[in-house]
């Protein structure tokens, strides 16, 4: 599959994928990625679920990672590049999908955005909240694409 | 003679009998797409079904998805993680 005619600051986003999902300076963003099975009302499960299950957890999400890893080692944009294309095998889509959705929740839990933040219009704002919102946007338009592609 | 003693895990029957929910909660962040495929691949359902579930998320906050003994329901919420929806386990009333 390809994703073409982006422009630098989208393949700048696309680029960032991975450490956005990565996001380990964000404690809220750790929260989202490993979020409570109980909602705090079983404390002794909740420790357990910790203990037994997020390290599995960590592995399926570090899988699919690797996995668009390796695809972004033959996207090389460059400033001079009017439209770059990004090229990915259609096996690789499930692990894209579930990648973009980890930057997603990450950085949409690491600005704190809500339902009004992602229903309005979208707008490039200048400031590093706004940039943020347009790449969650971004990062949605390219899993939009990636499941009616398996649909 | 040594005394053996056999330290017997019990399950109450509150928590073997008591059926359990599985809730997916809302998030506004995950697409209603990739909800309505992650109900497909997770519990096996048909679109319309699937659908169904992601709209009563979307429009009310929650959905129980599934409901039935505890350890399955346990299984199903840790699935539902393993693709980052907000998914509890609750017992069902």
């Amino acid at each position: 599959m390809e994703l073409g005619e982006m422009d630098f600051l989208c393949s700048q986003f696309v680029l960032q994928i991975i450490p956005s999902a990565t996001a380990t300076d964000s404690p809220a963003a750790t929260r989202r990625l490993y979020s409570a099975p109980t909602d705090g009302r079983d404390p002794e499960f909740e420790q357990d679920w910790k203990d037994y299950v997020h390290p599995d957890l960590r592995n399926i999400f570090r899988s699919a990672q690797e996995i668009v890893e390796g695809d972004l080692k033959r996207f090389k944009p460059t400033e001079s590049d009017e439209s770059a294309t990004l090229r990915i095998p259609i096996k690789h889509l499930e692990a894209w999908i579930h990648t973009l959705n980890q930057a997603r929740l990450a950085i949409s839990a690491k600005y704190d955005f809500g339902e009004e933040d992602m229903t309005k219009p979208l707008s490039l704002a200048a400031d590093a909240r706004g940039l943020a919102l347009f790449q969650v946007n971004f990062y949605g338009f390219m899993q939009e694409c990636f499941l009616q592609q398996l649909d | 003679m040594a005394q053996t003693t056999v330290e017997r895990e019990t399950k109450t029957d509150e928590e073997t009998e008591t059926p359990w929910n599985v809730v997916v909660h809302n998030d506004p962040v995950n697409l209603m797409s990739y909800v309505t495929r992650i109900f497909q691949l997770v519990f096996g359902f048909a679109k319309p079904r699937a659908e169904k579930h992601m709209m009563e998320v979307h429009k009310l906050g929650r959905s129980i998805v599934w409901t039935g003994e505890r350890e399955r329901a346990e299984t199903y919420v840790q699935q539902l993680h393993s693709h980052l929806l907000l998914a509890t386990i609750e017992k069902s009333r």
